[in-house]
Order: structure tokens, then sequence, then C-alpha cells
């Protein structure tokens, strides 16, 4: 009976032990909660600057990955220390609501239409982003929408209500699902897309896609950092917040967010006031 | 306060006959529906099978339909969607992101479940049932009908096990079906996207749709076990 008894109460202190550890680790000190859209992170970005800031200050970064809805939703609640995505009037509504303190511009690149080379709807090299959208709403060309309320979601109604247009037709998927799942989708079934520069990049060699109509000013794409408001939230970590915002707008962030090259191309721009 | 009103008009929803809820609900049905309607047969003549002939391998088959039992869905949809990928083996049959890869996943889903209920079922039967059967000239082919029959209780309870862990899978579904508006979006996918997107309600309707169905296969096993028992 013996050894059995002195094994079960072995295996019991290893579970106490195991418990501990688990519970132990969301209570470390230096941490940020931070919330940020795909785009960010399915190009690659975060992978680049996250290290750099933690390096830098000692500080662990929790990332939330989601659409701008959902991150916004986060940062709306105060489930997040910070929050960074590229909807300029949804962070702008968090500040003049409360629960948000300032927004700042980190960095900026575009959108673009991208599709399969053989371009049914014939849009290759269309400047004005609602004319090549009126082309393939048209064609009934197959078209594969983001459907997650992100930002590029956002960007894409914008399209369709100035074309005038009602985007339903068989072949018009709304996805609901992250830009590097749609640019996946959107390869397997040559289809178009409304796509970020960065991620575009990141996922090109997987989709066989093609850049059809890009240039359009309307199309550009800000990314924006807003820190928790610690007046509204008690229990977020300002400190944090407030350092990792101060970093992010600080030279070596600029400096490695214009440097990030994704096959040899600069995807993320520095906004003119930090040039 | 959020919690309060997401449910409000969450109640809202299933009740204003919300076009966009029921079609999720309806391609949910489905799906799963042909998925065990494929599945079942197969797997109570496996089940059938394993249970009651010595062949060789026969040990080795019965683990690997009980370690299958816990396989991860996500890695079904993983092998699938190689499969099916444009550059896979089955690409030229355009079948990704369609109900038809959602319900070619549910089945394999289902079978092990299916087949292990079966094999549970024929090998707890009272083997009399099978030797008076062919004791009074009945083919082999009618004697296991005669057992199955007798056996029908569990090997139905299986079903409704196969139904419930098919109806709330989402990894595959998502995977194979890429959780398109109103082609191939489900019960599950459409969860996980409203909450992504911050929007609780119809989350949470679609939510209070799946539990209903787990608490209706839950009740009706019990009725059906109450009347087997009684019989």
């Amino acid at each position: 009976m013996r050894p059995y008894t002195s094994c079960l109460r072995g295996i019991c202190r290893i579970g106490a032990a195991l418990c501990l550890a688990l519970l132990a680790q969301p209570l470390a000190a230096a941490e940020l909660k931070l919330a940020a859209t795909h785009t960010l992170h399915d190009s690659g970005l975060l992978n680049t600057l996250i290290p750099a800031f933690e390096a830098a200050s000692g500080i662990k970064v929790r990332l939330a990955i989601g659409g701008t809805g959902q991150v916004i939703r986060l940062a709306a609640n105060g489930d997040v220390d910070a929050v960074l995505s590229h909807v300029k009037a949804q962070e702008e509504k968090l500040v003049t609501s409360g629960a948000g303190l300032k927004r700042y511009l980190v960095a900026f690149n575009d959108f673009f239409i991208a599709g399969p080379p053989q371009d049914p709807a014939r849009i290759r090299g269309i400047k004005d982003a609602v004319e090549a959208m009126r082309r393939i709403h048209d064609a009934k060309a197959r078209f594969v929408s983001r459907g997650d309320e992100s930002g590029t979601h956002v960007k894409e109604r914008e399209l369709w209500r100035a074309a005038g247009l009602e985007p339903k037709w068989p072949g018009y998927l709304s996805a609901g699902a992250g830009m590097g799942s749609v640019l996946m989708m959107a390869g397997e079934m040559q289809a178009y897309t409304l796509c970020d520069r960065a991620t575009f990049a990141a996922f090109h060699a997987r989709t066989g896609l093609e850049i059809l109509a890009a240039g359009d000013p309307r199309l550009y794409n800000e990314y924006g950092v807003v820190a928790a408001n610690p007046a509204r939230f008690p229990g977020i970590n300002a400190a944090a917040a407030a350092k990792f915002v101060a970093w992010l707008t600080s030279a070596e962030a600029q400096r490695l967010i214009a440097g990030f090259r994704i096959g040899g191309q600069q995807v993320f721009f520095l906004p003119p006031t930090a040039r | 306060m959020d919690i309060l009103a997401s449910t409000r008009q969450a109640f809202a929803l299933l009740f204003s006959g919300d076009a966009e809820l029921w079609t999720i609900i309806w391609i949910s049905m489905r799906v799963s529906l042909i998925a065990l309607a494929a599945a079942t047969p197969p797997a109570v003549v496996l089940g059938y099978a394993l249970a009651h002939k010595r062949f060789p391998g026969r040990r080795i088959l019965v683990v690997l339909i009980q370690g299958l039992l816990s396989f991860p869905t996500v890695v079904v949809g993983l092998v699938l969607y190689i499969l099916l990928t444009r550059q896979g083996p089955l690409g030229s049959w355009q079948l990704l992101f369609t109900q038809e890869a959602m319900i070619m996943g549910q089945a394999v889903i289902a079978f092990p479940v299916l087949a292990a209920f079966a094999l549970a079922a024929v090998q707890g039967a009272d083997p009399r049932v099978h030797e008076t059967a062919v004791s009074l000239g009945a083919s082999p082919l009618r004697a296991a009908i005669t057992t199955l029959l007798e056996v029908r209780f569990a090997v139905v309870a299986g079903v409704f096990n196969g139904f419930g862990r098919v109806i709330s899978e989402v990894g595959c579904a998502m995977m194979v079906g890429g959780n398109i508006a109103g082609v191939t979006r489900n019960m599950p996918t459409a969860i996980a996207l409203e909450t992504s997107k911050g929007d609780f309600a119809q989350g949470i309707a679609l939510g209070v749709v799946l539990m209903l169905f787990a608490l209706g296969i839950s009740i009706a096993l019990g009725l059906l076990q109450g009347r087997g028992g009684l019989k």
C-alpha cells in the first residue's frame, strides 16, 4: 500500500505545483495587453515591433488579434491596455467617448483591388477604385469580401456606396475572415478582393493573385494607436500603455516600420509629420 | 448591462424571423443531416463487422476507431484542405469552400462515433438473438439485420451523439467551408464570426438555438431509452 500512497502524494504535489505555475503567470506585473488588427499581424510587422519593444522596455506584450470591430470593442470595454488599428473614425470615437486617451498616427499604407491574372472583369490598370468595383459588379465576377466589420470591410463598403451599387450577386462572397484567410480564399476561387499592401505582399507567393487596380487616394490606410483611459478603467496597465505609445512614435520604432520589408518591398510608410 | 441588451436583441432576432439567422440554422441542419446520412450506413456495417467477425487487423481497427473518437476536428479540416486545394490531388473537383466540403468533413468526424456506438451496441446484444435467427434459417444478412434491430436504441444513440458532435463543430467547418455568408456559414462559424465582429446579439441567438438543439437531443435520447427499457 505504502508505495502507492507516496506515489499518489507525489502526483498531487506535481499537480499542485503546475496549478500554481499556471495561476502565477497572468499575475506577472510588467505586462501590456495589446489589441491589434489582423492586417498588422498577418503582414508580420508586429513580429518585428513587439520583440523590439519588449527588449527596449522590459514589458511583456500579450496580443489579441481581431478585426477592427473586435479590437475597438475590446478597447471600448477596457479589456486591453492599448489598441492598434486602422479606422480613424472609430479610433477617434474611442477618444471622444472617454475610453481612450489620445490617438497617435503610427504609419500608413494603401488598399488596392487584387485579382486573378486572367482578370475577367478587365480592371487592370484602372486607378479609380469605384470604377473598378463597378466593372467587377457588372461582370458578375467572383469577389471575396472580408465581411467582418474590419477596417478593410468598412473601406470596401464605402466603395460600393460611392458606386451606388448593392454588392449582391451569386459571385459576391462574404467570408467573415481576416485578410490573410480572405486572400487565400480569393486565390483558391480565382476571385477579386480589396486588400492592403502589407498583407498582400506577405501572402503574394501563396495566392498567385496580382495587384490590378491601385493608386486611388480614397484607399489610404492610416494606422493609429490609442491607449486606454485609466480614469475610466482603473484596472488597466496605464504605465505600460503610455510607454508603448511613446515607443511606437519614437525614432527607433519609426525606423523599424519604414525599414520593414516584405519580398524586398516597403509596405508601411511613415506619416508626413514624423518623416 | 451590455449582456442584457445583447440577450434582449438576440431573442428579438430569433422571434422576428430574421432571414439571415434562419438561413444559418438551415445550412447547419442541412450539412449535418446529409453528413450523418452518408456516414451512418458504412459506420454501422463496420461496427457490426468488428463486433461479429474475427479477421486479421480487427483489434487494430477497434483501437483506431476508439482513438479517432477524440480526433481533433481541425486536423480533419487540415487534411481535407490539403486534398481539396487547387494544387491538391482533388483540386480539380473545386470543392474547397463549398457545402460539399463541409459535408465530407462532418461525415469523417461523425464516422468513428457512429462506428464505436454500433460496435458497443452489437457487442452488448444478447448473443442468443443472433443464434436464434441463424437456427431459424436466417441468412447472415437477415441475422445481422435482426441483431441490429434488437439494439437499435444504442445505434440511434450513436447517431444522436454523432449529430451532437458535428452540429457544434467549428474548426473543420471554418477551414473547408470558409464561413461564406448564405453558403457555408453555419451556426458555430457564425457565432465565432459575430464574436470577432464584437456583435454579440446574433451570436447569443445562435448559441441559444445550439443549446436548444443539445437539450432536444438529450430529451429525445432519454425518451428513446425510456421506451427501450419498457418494451
